[in-house]
């Protein structure tokens, strides 16, 4: 740690009083600098793209502890190439994953809720290649009941409790890795909405309570230390299984606070050709108004660079 | 005669042990798929298909295997079979059974000569006593979910009834050993007329005493010791009869192949009766009269030739059930009748037809399910999705469901906002046109009991030959990707 001068000092611990403050904007984020980031925005090559978002917080050693198990969640739930833009591009997944390694993770698994043939999704994605190279890499397809286990959701406003996956427990670190993606119920699908990925009984989030009102009680009990959103196509409609409209973003945006994540990248683009604000979104909306995280994008810092 | 019954025993367990191998090996669609070689080398399923299709399947393998038939006899039977392989492990179990009195063998050729005249009038139905598919059958329904138990086999229903025909084939050897390789099995009966000639075979030498041990031992009765003759129709090379010989007399031997040899033992009478409920049989297999045959509302695989060439080709093999990844191909028993006894089709309750896939064509050996391409395959509708609007929880029940069109892999779906009495939410509509009737919606339909949105056989398209991509659907498809935008998700606000 290279020594600071006591104006610097001074500086650094009246932002962190001031935004500790202001606690209802959600977490924050420090970086290097002497200004607090909330989120970073890096246009550009995926792979690139992805190194110097984490570059951006000193590194992924921020959040991946030596020993940590680390559990990454990406979108591979549709059995579909990621030309279509309805998966995680697999050189996204790698790209954390080994990142995750080389910060000294005891063990990455990467799990999703395969909502089509396991096998097929697992293959088509892309991932199955990528892993190759990146064999301590271990792959959780969450197919049967017993890998969930039941939990409460004490701060749900619809969902009392519901069966998550097992493997949360022995995880230190949650890293989401959502894609951008239109959804036919839901209006968009990306970190909010994907953590859906981690629980068993989604016919009950369809049928026998609201929707987007579920989706923001299960982020009250699934927080990730870190998301990253693989904007690097953004499925504009026709989703979240595709074919739709794919746009190339080329984009990755990164934060701690899945609310601003999710809000500023919807921004990003048109929505089944129309424009929309990350408050348009109802399960958004609700994840903010329950204090999850800072929904206006106008009120964030915003660190955007590109390679 | 030891080591020559360990080489048997070795090389028993070589092709079985090959058998299985190529089974696992093409078991899922994560591998590189092909067509098990055991079918390919069967002159049964090629001369019954051949016959039934009108026309030529690929011959060199089986061509080979009768070749060498011609040379060897029923060494197949013997050393190669994977039927008869467990036969002989489960008659090892049961023990020493005392001959039966009364001789069956006649009756396999007159088997053969019934199925043969059935499937030149109307349908085929000789798979269904091969013993390749025999064994493959058993081995999908059965074998592999029980052995997969822990993982996501494939569950076949109804697989007790092919677990139970196994059983009792096997339970035959109470009554004689390899019952089935002696009395039934056509293509046993196939491969002895091809081998009747063989010049490697074993006979006794002169100093034979003729003490008959051999005769008594031979499990399909092949051997006249009056006669010092050993039927080449019969003789399965199982070295029963060189076990047993006390004298040593029995010996392989190359013997002048002579004309005029001995016929099996058929009569006239069950010649004519064969031939006779043949022409008999047959036309009523493809009426009503034997069980429902229309109006069934089957879904076959996608590329599956058209209906009355499907159930001809197909040889009931379970090869496209055991690969389906999503556990949706399933036998028939009787829904399209005895014709379509054990015939695949799609319980698209159980699982859809994923997109990205085409397995089901790859291992398919008669072709009765048309090899395509990924892309090609996309393209086959095998059925049209149907929303049974009151009880959709979109529709009936103001839910925002609408789990079909999320998993729908053609964008086939489109929600569109309904009022329905003053409430105006997202609900499903099916475009049959680019529906293709896989029924990933109706799988996936979380509603209990019967699915909200079933596919039907509307609109199935089965081509025995020629493209299944025409300009007018590539144009329906490539208009999604430019942009026909749908009814904006009610997950928006204004």
């Amino acid at each position: 740690m290279k020594n600071i001068s006591r104006r610097d000092f001074l500086k650094q611990a009246m932002a962190a009083a001031l935004s500790a403050a202001l606690l209802p904007r959600g977490p924050s984020l420090f970086a290097q600098g002497p200004e607090t980031v909330d989120l970073v925005v890096v246009k550009g090559d995926k792979v690139k793209a992805l190194k110097k978002a984490l570059e951006a917080y000193g590194g992924i050693s921020r959040f991946v502890k030596p020993q940590d198990r680390v559990l990454i969640k990406p979108n591979i739930s549709i059995a579909s190439p990621p030309e279509w833009g309805a998966t995680t591009s697999p050189e996204v997944i790698v790209g954390v994953a080994r990142a995750c390694l080389d910060a000294g993770a005891k063990r990455v698994i990467v799990a999703d809720y395969p909502l089509r043939a396991p096998v097929v999704c697992y293959e088509k994605c892309g991932l199955k290649k990528a892993l190759e190279e990146l064999k301590e890499v271990d792959v959780l397809l969450l197919t049967q009941e017993r890998f969930f286990v039941e939990t409460e959701v004490p701060k749900g406003l619809v969902l009392k409790s519901t069966k998550i996956a097992r493997e949360l427990s022995k995880t230190d670190v949650l890293i989401s890795l959502p894609t951008a993606k239109s959804h036919s119920a839901t209006g968009v699908s990306m970190g909010l909405k994907g953590l859906m990925g981690l629980i068993w009984d989604r016919g009950y989030f369809h049928q026998d309570v609201d929707l987007n009102q579920a989706i923001a009680d299960l982020a009250t009990v699934i927080k990730p230390k870190l998301i990253i959103m693989d904007a690097s196509r953004a499925l504009t409609s026709g989703g979240p299984g595709g074919p739709g409209v794919v746009k190339e973003l080329n984009t990755i945006v990164a934060g701690v606070d899945p609310v601003a994540v999710d809000s500023y990248t919807v921004g990003l683009t048109k929505w089944y050709n129309k424009v929309f604000l990350g408050k348009n979104v109802k399960h958004i909306a609700l994840a903010s108004k329950m204090g999850l995280g800072e929904i206006d994008v106008g009120k964030l810092k915003i660190k955007e660079t590109s390679v | 005669m030891r080591l020559l019954k360990t080489i048997r025993f070795i090389i028993q367990a070589i092709f079985l042990g090959l058998f299985i191998y190529f089974f696992a090996a093409t078991a899922t669609v994560a591998n590189h798929l092909y067509i098990n070689p055991f079918f390919s080398s069967d002159p049964l399923i090629f001369g019954t298909t051949s016959v039934a299709l009108r026309m030529l399947l690929p011959f060199v393998l089986p061509l080979i295997l009768i070749l060498l038939t011609a040379v060897f006899g029923r060494f197949f039977c013997g050393f190669v079979c994977p039927l008869g392989t467990m036969i002989d492990g489960s008659d090892f179990m049961i023990g020493k059974v005392r001959p039966a009195a009364k001789s069956f063998k006649s009756f396999k050729y007159y088997l053969l000569l019934f199925l043969v005249v059935i499937s030149v009038v109307s349908a085929s139905l000789l798979h269904l006593f091969d013993p390749i598919t025999i064994t493959s059958r058993t081995f999908t329904a059965v074998l592999r979910p029980a052995v997969g138990f822990f993982k996501d086999s494939g569950q076949v229903h109804n697989g007790f009834v092919f677990l139970g025909i196994f059983v009792l084939i096997l339970g035959l050897g109470i009554v004689q050993k390899r019952f089935w390789c002696g009395n039934i099995c056509p293509l046993g009966a196939l491969l002895g007329i091809a081998g009747r000639l063989s010049i490697v075979r074993f006979s006794m030498k002169d100093e034979c005493t003729e003490c008959g041990v051999c005769e008594r031992v031979c499990p399909t009765r092949a051997i006249n010791i009056e006669q010092r003759h050993v039927s080449q129709y019969e003789c399965i090379r199982c070295l029963a009869c060189l076990e047993d010989c006390k004298e040593h007399e029995m010996r392989l031997t190359l013997a002048r192949p002579s004309l005029g040899h001995r016929a099996p033992d058929l009569s006239r009478r069950g010649f004519v009766g064969a031939v006779g409920l043949g022409l008999v049989v047959g036309p009523l297999l493809k009426t009503e009269l034997l069980g429902r045959t229309s109006l069934a509302r089957i879904i076959r695989p996608p590329g599956s030739i058209p209906e009355g060439r499907f159930l001809d080709a197909c040889v009931r093999c379970g090869e496209c059930i055991k690969v389906c990844p999503t556990n949706g191909l399933q036998p028939t028993i009787l829904q399209r009748g005895w014709h379509g006894l054990f015939a695949p089709q799609l319980a698209t309750r159980i699982g859809g037809c994923e997109r990205n896939c085409n397995g089901c064509g790859q291992v398919c050996p008669t072709g009765a399910i048309r090899k395509l391409s990924l892309e090609e395959k996309s393209y086959v509708k095998i059925g049209t999705a149907v929303i049974h609007k009151e009880m959709c929880l979109a529709w009936e029940q103001d839910k925002l469901c609408l789990i079909c069109d999320e998993t729908c892999p053609y964008n086939a779906i489109d929600s569109r906002q309904v009022d329905i009495m003053g409430s105006k939410l997202s609900r499903p509509f099916v475009n049959e046109e680019l529906c293709t009737g896989c029924g990933i919606c109706e799988s996936r339909c979380p509603i209990a009991g019967p699915s909200a949105i079933e596919v039907l056989p509307i609109g199935e398209e089965r081509l025995r030959s020629g493209p299944y991509i025409t300009p007018r659907k590539k144009a329906l498809r490539e208009s999604l990707e430019k942009g026909i935008f749908e009814d904006v998700p009610t997950g928006f606000t204004e």
